[in-house]
């Protein structure tokens, strides 16, 4: 039996926190340029340095970017799986990024005007995506089996559309397979803000259903009884998910196992509870993919690694053990 | 604070899963408030399907279950859960969940989507509940630490905190040994006594609910058998139809009890 002491939860917080920091100036000096962290400051704030200069201008938007976007695909991990009731949801593996991916994709190539509107587009095609799975895997709850191979259908079906379209675009169209990819370098500030904007979005639809996702623990017939809707309750906190999750792709791309290995470890740590569980996946997952992509620009040097295949590569042996752990966790 | 003030009825309630069959046929009764009705019948009589059906789950075909004469489909879900709770055979909770965090999620009727951390008035059904149902002393332990009776006791605690009038209970000793039966069951009538509940039991044992309820109501083949006061209802020849069985009712010591002779074979039509 564990136990989720405050004090656990505090550590957890505050080593995860540190860990971030420090990330931090490891991504800002990996690679051609380098500063140290005094000469970053005096840079920063007090008078010009070209390096510190150019490193402001290219990897401060990207390192934010990943900071940003962890967090958002993580705490869409969590809010996923309180809906389908199963810790194996994650928005990259059952198609909802995809989805999102090819609407983006269909945009800027089709639409190029309205690139502006990328996440509402993508938002779109992550709805219909998360739908799909939803109705297809559906049978009163939703089986881990059952959801994982219909998802896996639904992504491997985006993800061929997709690359179909990519093909027959040519290689002049690179913004396929940069979304594709999920390609984080050349991020800007822009690119910060829009990500910015939505994780103020979503750190306030979070305090506000976060009590609503732990009712979802229950089962149905209890939290009926309690006087809650709870198609209303699921469709509404999927919503939010579907929409962090096309966020993240259309700024940054496909990634799977992020939103599924990070609110994993985090409910290890913290306990199930989303009043903590869902600001500590933010906070891991936004070290998790900074992580992820600091390793993808360092290991290859000068070759870059994009992040998505890091994640794949360290997320798919660690899918398969939670797989193999789930019955000891969560079955009874 | 006035008590007993919530009736609960059903009128010409007819419901099937598909259409053609009906599972339930012209069901009508009332529930005398204040006082504990059993709900009996053989498996597949209707019953579980007429607890949905009180509890709002499933919508009758035709018909209409009354809460003081009001159609509880025109009923807010909240209002409803404020009058009425309902506790389950089975369920189920994450393994980490503390007995006071789920007693907690009993106000939730009280609470809206704005509303973080409980007031005065939340704090104190949430105490009374875990006081009454005897499970204050492992408010802070994991509900999957505990016992079978144990954790039937801290779901009638999450009932209980929504402070309702009317207590429907699914079943509620199934799973337990006869021990914890009985706890249950002297905790339910204490909650009816003490505090003036109406409770309304789906039960299997004739003998408890012979000794527990006040009044019962005997379902076969989706329609009401028998009901009144659970000495008129249970008798030898209402058990016999019900049950497929040779019953003998005795009386021992002053008290009434139902022993099962023999069974019937059952024969497919």
């Amino acid at each position: 039996m564990k136990r989720y002491s405050k004090s656990k939860t505090a550590v957890s917080f505050g080593v995860t926190a540190a860990a971030i920091l420090f990330m931090f100036f490891v991504a800002i000096n990996a690679g051609g340029l380098e500063a140290t962290v005094s000469q970053l400051f005096r840079g920063m704030f007090i008078e010009y340095d070209k390096t510190v200069a150019i490193i402001l201008e290219l990897r401060f938007p990207r390192v934010i970017v990943a900071l940003l976007g962890g967090a958002l695909m993580a705490v869409s991990g969590v809010l996923m799986q309180a809906v389908m009731k199963n810790p194996l949801a994650d928005p990259g593996i059952i198609g909802v990024t995809s989805g999102a991916a090819f609407a983006s994709v269909i945009v800027t190539a089709f639409l190029p005007s309205l690139a502006a509107f990328a996440p509402f587009f993508s938002f779109v095609g992550g709805m219909i995506a998360f739908a799909l799975v939803y109705l297809l895997a559906w049978n009163g709850t939703v089986s881990p089996l059952r959801l994982i191979l219909v998802g896996v259908a639904i992504d491997a079906f985006f993800t061929g559309l997709t690359q179909a379209f990519g093909v027959a675009a040519g290689e002049t169209y690179s913004g396929a397979a940069s979304i594709v990819n999920a390609n984080i370098s050349l991020k800007t500030w822009s690119d910060v803000k829009l990500l910015a904007i939505y994780f103020v979005i979503a750190a306030v639809c979070c305090f506000l259903i976060a009590g609503r996702c732990n009712l979802l623990s229950l089962s149905d017939m209890t939290i009926h009884g309690l006087g809650i809707n709870v198609n209303r309750t699921r469709i509404l906190i999927s919503v939010v998910s579907v929409l962090l999750a096309s966020v993240f792709t259309a700024v940054i791309g496909s990634v799977s196992f992020l939103g599924l290995i990070v609110p994993h470890i985090a409910r290890l740590l913290v306990g199930s509870n989303h009043k903590v569980l869902i600001p500590y996946s933010a906070l891991l997952g936004a070290f998790v993919f900074l992580l992820a992509d600091t390793v993808g620009r360092v290991i290859a040097y000068p070759y870059e690694i994009s992040s998505s295949i890091i994640m794949a590569v360290i997320g798919g042996p660690m899918f398969i053990i939670l797989l193999k752990r789930s019955r000891s966790i969560y079955g009874k | 604070m006035e008590s007993n003030k919530y009736d609960l009825a059903v009128s010409h309630l007819s419901f099937g899963y598909e259409k053609g069959s009906k599972i339930l046929d012209d069901v009508s009764f009332s529930v005398k408030s204040g006082e504990i009705t059993t709900l009996a019948g053989a498996n597949g009589c209707g019953k579980s399907t007429l607890f949905h059906l009180l509890t709002g789950r499933l919508k009758p075909d035709s018909g209409e279950v009354l809460l003081n004469n009001r159609n509880i489909e025109n009923i807010k879900r909240k209002d409803f859960s404020k009058c009425i709770a309902v506790v389950h055979q089975y369920n189920t909770a994450p393994d980490d969940l503390t007995v006071r965090k789920l007693v907690e999620m009993g106000r939730t009727p009280y609470r809206n989507i704005l509303s973080y951390g409980s007031n005065k008035e939340d704090e104190r059904a949430v105490e009374s509940a875990l006081e009454i149902t005897d499970t204050l002393k492992y408010a802070d332990r994991m509900i999957s630490s505990l016992s079978g009776g144990q954790k039937q006791r801290v779901w009638l605690a999450l009932a209980l905190a929504q402070s309702p009038e009317i207590l429907l209970l699914d079943e509620i000793t199934t799973y337990l040994d006869i021990h914890y039966q009985y706890e249950i069951l002297n905790l339910i009538k204490k909650l009816n006594s003490e505090q003036k509940l109406t409770v309304i039991m789906v039960l299997h044992d004739i003998n408890q609910a012979i000794e527990f309820s006040d009044n019962a109501i005997i379902m076969k083949d989706g329609r009401v058998l028998a009901s009144g006061t659970a000495d008129e209802v249970i008798s030898k020849a209402n058990i016999d139809y019900a049950f497929r069985v040779n019953a003998c009712i005795t009386s021992l010591n002053g008290r009434k009890y139902c022993f099962i002779e023999n069974w019937k074979e059952d024969d497919f039509e």
